[in-house]
């Protein structure tokens, strides 16, 4: 059989197709054989088993903790407009005098801001640190 | 058997399991985009996590006009060479053109010897290719992209493409070539 080049064995090692068995292989033909079964050969180390899980807990964790930052912003709003509210209406009904209610501002709104903290802290440090361990 | 689309609008719904799914379907064709281009292994763990981080969010700009395959190992490769980039710096430019001209630091099969069997010396030679012939080589022949595929995952021309293909598989030959001389009676 007439010698191939490197270019002639890689295309026919491509194509799929084997060589001759009943002719002796050349070295360089030998090797290209041995090459495209080794390169088609897994790597020996790979992900953990539970790998899918692991992802998919940490997006799902990631997608609730979203959700819940949403939550507690459209809570906080909508409490400091409840309030802007009742203050609105007080003032209207009497206008000559400050409502009780108003001396009271500062602490009805720095509420949902002190709520909003404690949830954002909560989630930055507290939980992140239980979802990292993997005991819990 | 796995229906993509079917997959992608699950997800896109809110469905977890569906997500898992995708994630045990394509964690093996991630794993060896980044196993090739990042040699330590918890390293390549956490970017097949990340890289899945970013299917997830990006998946709602999926609109299916290429194979979702082709589309996760553009994100895995995109992902594996900017780790590289960052904590490696490892550039193309420190290899030489001429790839025929490249050597490897274990020179003599002798040492490989010791490697038991053919696919991991094959595997030790790929493992110090330059990143770019290291990655058409995992794309071809264990993921099984063709040449447009490979082209639209790298961004490498498909001409470029096949001729690192060429050069790569040349200079393994030969290596593996001396290797079997010595290895076999």
């Amino acid at each position: 059989m007439k010698e191939l080049n490197d270019e002639e064995l890689q295309r026919l090692l491509k194509a799929g197709k084997s060589f001759p068995a009943d002719e002796p292989l050349s070295d360089g033909a030998n090797a290209y054989q041995t090459l495209f079964e080794a390169l088609k050969s897994e790597p020996e180390s790979g992900l953990p088993y539970d790998f899918a899980a692991k992802v998919t807990r940490h997006v799902s964790a990631e997608v609730k903790k979203n959700s819940e930052v949403k939550y507690y912003l459209l809570a906080a709003f909508i409490f400091v407009a409840a309030i802007a509210a009742v203050c609105a209406v007080l003032a209207i009904n009497s206008p000559a005098q400050e409502p009780e209610l108003l001396k009271y501002k500062w602490v009805l709104l720095l509420l949902p801001l002190v709520f909003v903290a404690i949830q954002y802290f909560d989630q930055r440090f507290v939980k992140s640190k239980i979802f990292r361990n993997p005991n819990t | 058997m796995f229906n993509e689309k079917e997959v992608v609008t699950r997800i896109l719904n809110g469905d977890m399991r569906a997500f898992e799914l995708l994630v045990k379907q394509y964690e093996k064709l991630v794993f060896y985009v980044v196993h090739r281009l990042v040699k330590d292994q918890q390293a390549a763990e956490d970017i097949c996590q990340e890289v899945f981080i970013k299917v997830y969010k990006s998946l709602v700009r999926f609109s299916f006009q290429s194979k979702l395959s082709t589309w996760i190992a553009r994100i895995a490769y995109l992902t594996a060479i900017n780790y590289l980039r960052k904590y490696y710096r490892e550039k193309a430019s420190e290899y030489p053109d001429d790839l025929e001209n490249y050597h490897f630091t274990t020179d003599t099969p002798e040492r490989l010897l010791t490697k038991k069997d053919t696919a991991n010396y094959v595997e030790q030679l790929i493992l110090q290719l330059p990143e770019k012939y290291r990655t058409v080589l995992t794309l071809y022949h264990l993921n099984e992209f063709s040449g447009p595929e490979i082209e639209e995952i790298t961004g490498m021309p498909e001409g470029t493409v096949k001729n690192y293909l060429f050069r790569a598989r040349k200079l393994l030959k030969e290596k593996l070539e001396v290797y079997l001389k010595h290895e076999l009676p």
